[in-house]
């Protein structure tokens, strides 16, 4: 029985001898005779369908991967995102600081034109408060009589007059704005030289008051200071024509509307001009 | 006494939360205000003659936070509590739409002086009406806004004269 197994061991070794030997053969001879493109066909089904199995296989390797990858990248992420948060909001903060700075420039820069063209003392003021009455035209400014400010004195705005200060502390003043219903201001037509008087109507508008009906005022015209109440300087923008009526037959004057050219709800800084005759009269 | 003082220090800076922050608070002609609403409130409890000083000077400091005509902020504050002291001798104001009523027709008198004295009566309607309905709505949180403030100081005061 021990002789019969070893007998077929012995038999196996040979033939794989043989068939190692077979084989190398057949490859050499192959490679000699170039008949390796004759199995290329079979090679590529076996690439195919193995590439189809690992592509199988990978997906969900390349998930597990990813999840893997993801949940790791995750524990850095939310500190990242954190300081991602923290500099979005801080480089929002720095872009409304810089847009204030080049907004509040292009005003200081339009009141800086005004004062060169005055040519005489001015004082610049930032508004600190409105009227306790929500109809009432007056505002609060940060500048008093310590620094030469009384009341009569004409105060302006990039755009145009805003009023003139009728009440001066040590600190702050008050001033009248040219919508307030107690306003008056001598004004003139630019266009045609017609004087009239600019009454406050409240509601951040304007009336031009005591203009005949044959005078001929109309829709865009610009009313500027006269400098007859010995308060506005001569020339000073006080605002546009948005409607002309003629009113009642009875009525010997024109009814006109005007806009200011100064937005008063927007209003910022605004520049004083100092008389000395005003500085004067307070003080004698 | 301090009653007084704290509803004038309260007055005080109302109007000047009211004048810088005005703009914000403010929708056409028409601003949230709780001055007449502390006017009344305070009226409620404190009897004449001494209940008048204080809303007479907080009418003063209202006066220099405005540029309406001289002696129209006093005027309208002391009337407004007079008003309410003339009701409350005919009326228990205890409910909250009593309260409001009560301020709606304090915020009538005042509005109405205001404007007639300012010059500006065409604002009567709609902004002057608006003005009275918002005074009218807002009066019950202003009085539980001011009831709060008293409460704090009262309780300090007896915490106080316990120890």
């Amino acid at each position: 029985m021990s002789l019969h197994k070893r007998n077929s061991k012995n038999r196996l070794k040979i033939f794989v001898v043989l068939a190692i030997v077979v084989l190398l053969l057949s490859i050499a001879i192959g490679l000699h005779l170039d008949l390796l493109p004759l199995f290329s066909p079979l090679e590529e089904v076996f690439i195919d369908s193995s590439g189809y199995i690992e592509k199988g296989l990978s997906g969900p390797s390349r998930w597990g991967r990813h999840l893997w990858r993801s949940y790791l990248a995750l524990h850095g992420v939310e500190s990242e995102n954190e300081a991602l948060r923290k500099k979005v909001a801080r480089l929002q903060r720095e872009i409304v600081q810089y847009r204030e700075a080049l907004i509040a420039n292009a005003r200081l820069k339009r009141l800086l034109k005004v004062k060169r063209k005055i040519r005489t003392t001015t004082v610049m003021a930032s508004v600190v408060g409105v009227d306790l009455a929500p109809w009432a035209g007056t505002i609060t400014i940060d500048r008093g009589r310590k620094d030469g400010i009384r009341p009569g004195m004409a105060v302006l705005s990039g755009a145009g007059v805003v009023g003139q200060v009728i009440r001066s502390s040590f600190y702050f003043s008050k001033v009248l704005l040219l919508s307030d219903y107690d306003s008056a201001v001598a004004a003139l037509v630019q266009r045609n030289r017609v004087r009239g008087i600019l009454r406050g109507a409240g509601q951040g508008q304007c009336r031009l008051a005591y203009v005949g009906k044959e005078i001929d005022v109309e829709v865009g015209d610009e009313i500027i200071t006269s400098g007859a109440d010995q308060i506005f300087p001569k020339g000073l923008l006080l605002g546009r024509v948005s409607s002309v009526s003629r009113g009642p037959a009875s009525d010997l004057f024109q009814v006109i509307s005007v806009t200011p050219a100064v937005d008063f709800k927007r209003l910022e800084e605004v520049l004083i001009l100092i008389k000395v005759h005003s500085i004067m009269r307070s003080r004698y | 006494m301090r009653d007084g003082l704290i509803t004038i220090l309260l007055g005080y800076t109302l109007a000047l939360i009211e004048t810088t922050w005005g703009p914000l608070l403010q929708f056409e002609q028409v601003r949230l205000d709780g001055l007449v609403s502390l006017v009344v409130w305070y009226g409620l409890d404190h009897p004449l003659p001494g209940g008048i000083i204080p809303v007479l000077i907080l009418g003063f400091l209202c006066e220099q936070l405005s540029g309406l005509p001289a002696g129209l902020y006093p005027l309208v504050y002391v009337s407004g509590y007079l008003i309410t002291r003339y009701i409350l001798n005919h009326v228990v104001c205890v409910t909250i739409w009593q309260q409001m009523l009560l301020v709606s027709f304090v915020s009538i008198e005042v509005i109405a002086v205001l404007l007639v004295g300012s010059g500006a009566v065409e604002l009567i309607w709609p902004c002057g009406i608006g003005q009275i309905l918002l005074n009218s709505i807002m009066a019950p949180l202003w009085f539980s806004v001011f009831d709060r403030i008293r409460s704090i100081y009262s309780e300090k005061d007896r915490k106080g004269s316990e120890v």
